[in-house]
């Protein structure tokens, strides 16, 4: 999978909220966004996900530009901000339910996503009674659960403890290994140098730099 | 696609079902106007207050007499507000009002992202909306007809002339009218019109905030109380206006051809308008 982003900017109510962003990103890759709130990190992953619409210039996956009814990328996996289910269905049944709707994997392979994310054991409880750290890791396993070619994660690791964010930087590795292609924000730069191979720094809507991991591991200024 | 809308089709109806609470008020409201009317009209034909199984009342009598609506303004005929028709339309709108927008701020996104279409998700929104609807005039006449059946009343859909004229003024068409015809003013009017004005209203808040889309929808039907028009829908939805009971011309074909065209038009709207829309 490979998405490009040409020239795009968002605008709402005569303010760019992204501005003129022009980025390119491949499978197997973990690509780290960061920037201060407000900066458009969140918005430029909703453009990523198809679910806003540039104002001007194209995001496209595979040569295909995001337009019309056919506005999302064909194999994804998303948790931006909160994530949302229906309250009076346990975290399995919420999955299983998402599950049917493409039918790609079974209960086995829900039940391996709230293993992985470390949720098995209240899997059957109601979703309106989890924690804000269930309810994270549940939207974090919704988003990995049918082994997607994009995996997008915006601010996945607030309210997870010490152990639940070990597990999602394996998942993330895991997922990478894979070939999935994976974007992710956090305000925590050690984890997000952690995770990344790419990290973009944004400032007002724009990339205002570009690091890359050398062959050491460091990350080098490259350019945009 | 078949996917989706059976997943809202048995989740949404499953996780919603206590609004399908509001089609028991509704039909609690019907029977409290029902009760008083049938003491009034036992009093009147047998001089006893508590004689009126004897009258021999249907459940078309039950559906005339609470949902019936009006006959309109006339030089004759004092106006009154059809309060518990405009009730029992309005309930139902509420019902859907949010169906779209509660799910854009809940599993919307999961499930749009996965369809891989705003379209096919809008569609099974107004899927739902309508399996709502026809749910809640399932519960609301169920209800009517379980009394019936419990108080010895015939659960006929054809009214009792003796009624009809004492306790509505009016002459008594419906004699002519075929059991089916009856059935379709009664039952299948309403429905219909409900379901299109849902859709209508589901529609429009992909354009305006809900609250402002439930007022356009509520001042439309209050004004078709007042207008005899097929402009006005809720013309339709009234049985005392429908062909088969009153004396004017909203009948059933009519009532079939608007609804499925302002249903077609509505979805149409949503599905031009959440393609442009943007989901935060």
């Amino acid at each position: 999978m490979e998405i490009k982003l040409k020239n795009v900017t968002k605008t709402f109510a005569q303010t760019n909220v992204i501005e003129d962003v022009s980025m390119s990103m491949r499978s197997g890759r973990v690509y780290g966004l960061q920037g201060i709130n407000g900066c458009g990190k969140t918005m430029l992953m909703r453009l990523i996900s198809g679910l806003i619409h540039p104002t001007s210039g194209q995001v496209c996956v595979d040569g295909k530009a995001l337009v019309g009814e056919n506005s999302f990328p064909e194999s994804m996996g998303l948790l931006i901000e909160n994530p949302a289910f229906l309250k009076s269905y346990s975290g399995r049944k919420n999955l299983e339910m998402l599950a049917s709707i493409r039918g790609r994997i079974d209960g086995n392979g829900v039940q391996s996503a709230l293993e992985r994310v470390g949720l098995a054991e209240n899997a059957d409880k109601k979703y309106g009674k989890y924690s804000l750290g269930m309810r994270q890791k549940l939207g974090i396993a919704c988003a990995v659960m049918e082994r997607p070619d994009l995996i997008l994660l915006d601010e996945s690791f607030i309210s997870l403890d010490e152990a639940a964010v070990e597990r999602t930087v394996q998942i993330i590795r895991e997922e990478r290994e894979r070939g999935a292609l994976i974007i992710l924000s956090c305000h925590d730069y050690d984890l997000l140098t952690g995770c990344s191979d790419e990290i973009y720094k944004m400032v007002a809507g724009r990339l205002a730099h570009r690091l890359v991991r050398d062959e050491t591991g460091q990350f080098k200024e490259a350019a945009l | 696609m078949y996917k989706v809308i059976r997943y809202d089709l048995r989740y949404g109806v499953l996780e919603g079902w206590r609004k399908l609470l509001l089609a028991v008020g509704m039909g609690a409201l019907v029977l409290v106007n029902c009760y008083i009317d049938f003491v009034s009209l036992s009093l009147y034909f047998t001089g006893e207050l508590w004689s009126f199984r004897s009258l021999g009342v249907s459940l078309g009598d039950m559906i005339v007499l609470g949902l019936g609506g009006n006959f309109g303004r006339g030089e004759l005929r004092e106006f009154v507000f059809p309060t518990l028709w405009y009730l029992s339309v309005l309930f139902p709108c509420t019902m859907t009002l949010t169906l779209a927008s509660d799910d854009l701020s809940s599993g919307g996104v999961q499930i749009m992202s996965r369809l891989r279409g705003r379209g096919r998700w809008w569609l099974s929104k107004c899927a739902l909306g309508a399996a709502l609807v026809v749910l809640y005039y399932a519960a609301l006449y169920a209800l009517l007809w379980l009394v019936c059946v419990l108080l010895g009343f015939r659960s006929s859909v054809v009214p009792n002339e003796a009624v009809f004229s004492t306790r509505l003024s009016a002459a008594f068409v419906a004699s002519e009218t075929t059991k089916a015809a009856l059935f379709a003013a009664l039952i299948l009017q309403p429905i219909l019109v409900t379901v299109a004005l849902c859709l209508v209203e589901m529609s429009m808040t992909l354009f305006l905030k809900p609250i402002y889309a439930l007022i356009a929808v509520a001042a439309y039907l209050a004004a078709g109380t007042l207008v005899l028009s097929p402009a006005f829908l809720g013309n339709f939805a009234m049985p005392l206006r429908s062909s088969a009971i009153g004396v004017y011309n909203f009948d059933f074909l009519s009532c079939l051809v608007i609804c499925a065209a302002l249903s077609a038009a509505a979805v149409l709207a949503g599905w031009w308008k959440i393609a442009k829309t943007d989901i935060l």
